[in-house]
């Protein structure tokens, strides 16, 4: 997802083709009904005004492709586009599917799709196999992309729920810390239980593209970043650490937050030691 | 309590008043400068006008005031104008807060800058309150001298290398503190340019500005942290012009950093995902990025961050990090020629130019950002 959303803004050290086409994001995880009445939830859609097109992206991290959505999505059409994206003259709006997957998982995925094209990142090269409607596209991908060297952004959708707790912990605990020096201007504190409940600590955790997430995945997230608050709340060092800047901030926060950084490196390598229990543990659940 | 005995007595009825009152503050400075015979630079010789651009993201609050920093606020007829004393260890300022602009306050003082500075630093800095000094980037100062009606008349150079990894004397340039003033200051600055091995360390800690026609006028020394000494002249409108000036170009800076801060927009039923980050460009190589991101959230650092470092590969590390003037969040990435900072939606665009300008005076003078409009703004 932060491959596509990078290559629709123009940064330095990632290339910027979707944007050089006037290609910008605009929905993440709409779900949409089609005039045949089937639903799809593309992950994201793009949208240039200067094409008149969209591209919506199915982003596939894994091995596995829904089959049924994809018959869903031949249903689609411009009209069922039009209510969500914007474009300067909707009736004009043409639009290509297309499912995006990481090199090694590539031949597995195509042979599953015969229908839309699709972009394969590598670590050195995007390429394209299958044919845009949009010729521009086809232009653009003719000869695979050169990332040697390349830095993609990776911040725009900074985590979901399948990541590593080690790493989405960093967030929680950012969210935490943000609060407690809130708290020290007048805000509330990480201690009131209504505070997990926020909405706004939720988006500073992930961040503010959060509202434009589907509820079901907004729910998915929840949970988890509550699941991970809990599990820095419980324990000790850690809420004491955070008591203290919650009680100094106002006076002097740099120890306080010295000791709080010093517990989140011990609580992070406490998770690297669970995580080969955990992954054992759902080896032994019996599969769905 | 009452305040008589805290306050000098006075009070502003109108505009006209308060304008006089500055008049007559910078009257005394260029008397008593006189008086005084005093040659030699020091910070802010007695009774010269001092003039601070403070940001705020709360407009001016009943200031909340710890540890043992005391705040006097009275407000005046003038309801933009209100007077503030400030107490620490015995020491104390009175400065008068323009508020007309919420954001963007104008305090004005002409007590000791011995006094008002280490007053105003511990103010602003207070993490009670959300308030932050504004950081001007070098060619803001430089555009500030060249507008229309300005002459410039002088420079000052500081850089100080935080994140250097040899010896001092190994580094090409460690330390580099400079002033110059004169009508030919702007040949002494094209001079250091022009050498090879100084043009990373020639970030501007202030300029000069004149301001006015031969008989009024005001020179002004402009700092890069939003801090104005008038050196001579008593036209108060020129000076005020001037420090309107700054705050308008800086507030039109940090209005295009906050448009592109990342979030999602509702436009109808639909939620649009918006904003992109900032790449700040480095021609200066990060050589250890670890120690680079350390250096950069350590505590004393100007960049007031904390965060938490994710490595992602050799190449690159990410910054988890909390603004710690408002508590908001900001992402960075970090790679051996690239910053780049994730704004969300909301948080304070100053955070930006804080870390761009001190960059500027600690790590690289020539960094830049590698958007069209910023650049457009800040050159």
């Amino acid at each position: 997802m932060n491959y596509i959303i990078g290559m629709c803004k123009k940064h330095k050290d990632w290339i910027s083709i979707l944007a050089d086409l006037g290609y910008e994001p605009q929905v993440i995880e709409q779900q949409i009904r089609t005039a045949s009445d089937e639903i799809v939830k593309p992950d994201i859609i793009t949208a240039s005004n200067k094409l008149l097109h969209a591209i919506v992206f199915e982003c596939k991290g894994g091995t596995t492709l829904d089959l049924h959505q994809l018959n869903r999505y031949s249903a689609l059409t411009s009209d069922d586009l039009r209510r969500w994206v914007t474009v300067f003259a909707p009736k004009d709006l043409g639009f290509d599917l297309c499912i995006s997957d990481l090199a090694e998982n590539h031949a597995l995925i195509a042979q599953m799709n015969k229908d839309f094209p699709m972009i394969t990142f590598s670590v050195d090269k995007v390429f394209k196999t299958g044919r845009f409607k949009e010729g521009k596209l086809n232009d653009t991908f003719r000869e695979p992309i050169s990332l040697k060297g390349r830095i993609p952004p990776l911040l725009y959708y900074p985590f979901c729920e399948e990541d590593e707790d080690t790493y989405i912990a960093l967030f929680v605990m950012r969210g935490l810390i943000s609060i407690a020096v809130k708290n020290a201007k007048g805000g509330p504190s990480a201690f009131d239980d209504n505070v997990i409940a926020l909405e706004t600590l939720i988006q500073w955790i992930f961040n503010p593209v959060f509202e434009a997430l589907s509820k079901d995945h907004q729910r998915r997230l929840r949970e988890k970043i509550k699941e991970n608050i809990h599990g820095i709340m419980a324990r000790e060092d850690m809420k004491e650490a955070l008591e203290i800047i919650e009680r100094q901030a106002a006076v002097k926060i740099a120890r306080p937050l010295e000791k709080f950084t010093k517990e989140a490196g011990k609580y992070i390598a406490f998770l690297e030691t669970q995580r080969p229990l955990s992954e054992f543990m759902s080896k032994q659940k019996p599969s769905s | 309590m009452s305040l008589e005995p805290i306050f000098p007595r006075v009070n502003f009825k109108s505009r006209k008043e308060f304008m006089d009152f500055l008049e007559d503050m910078m009257a005394a400075s260029v008397e008593e400068e006189a008086e005084a015979e005093v040659i030699e630079e020091t910070r802010g010789r007695p009774r010269e006008m001092k003039t601070y651009i403070m940001e705020s993201n709360n407009g001016l609050p009943k200031i909340r005031t710890a540890t043992s920093l005391i705040a006097f606020q009275s407000p005046t007829d003038l309801p933009e104008i209100s007077v503030l004393k400030l107490e620490y260890e015995g020491k104390s300022a009175v400065f008068y807060i323009d508020v007309s602009d919420p954001r963007f306050l104008v305090l004005y003082t002409n007590d000791l800058a011995d006094i008002t500075d280490p007053l105003y630093t511990r103010l602003v800095n207070s993490t009670s309150n959300y308030f932050d000094k504004i950081w001007l980037p070098t060619k803001m100062l430089d555009k500030i001298s060249q507008l229309t009606g300005n002459a410039f008349r002088g420079f000052g150079l500081m850089f100080d290398d935080l994140f250097a990894q040899q010896e001092p004397e190994e580094q090409p340039i460690h330390e580099l503190r400079m002033n110059v003033s004169g009508a030919s200051s702007a040949e002494a600055l094209e001079a250091l340019s022009d050498k090879k091995d100084l043009r990373r360390s020639l970030s501007r800690s202030m300029v000069r500005v004149r301001r006015g026609n031969k008989t009024t006028f005001v020179a002004d020394e402009l700092r890069f942290t939003g801090r104005f000494i008038t050196k001579t002249g008593t036209s108060s409108e020129d000076h005020v012009s001037l420090v309107e000036t700054t705050r308008k170009l800086y507030r039109n800076l940090i209005e295009e950093v906050e448009r592109s801060s990342i979030g999602a927009k509702r436009v109808e039923e639909r939620t649009l995902i918006e904003g992109q980050a900032f790449d700040l460009v480095l021609e200066r190589e990060i050589e250890d990025i670890g120690l680079f991101a350390a250096k950069l959230l350590t505590p004393d650092a100007p960049f007031r961050l904390w965060g938490l470092r994710n490595k992602v590969s050799q190449e690159m590390s990410q910054i988890i990090a909390v603004d710690l003037h408002t508590g908001d969040p900001i992402d960075l990435e970090i790679t051996t020629s690239l910053i780049r900072i994730y704004l969300p939606k909301g948080a304070c665009g100053n955070t930006v130019l804080r870390l761009y300008t001190n960059l500027q005076h600690s790590f690289d003078s020539t960094i830049r950002f590698n958007d069209e409009k910023l650049l457009a703004i800040d050159s």
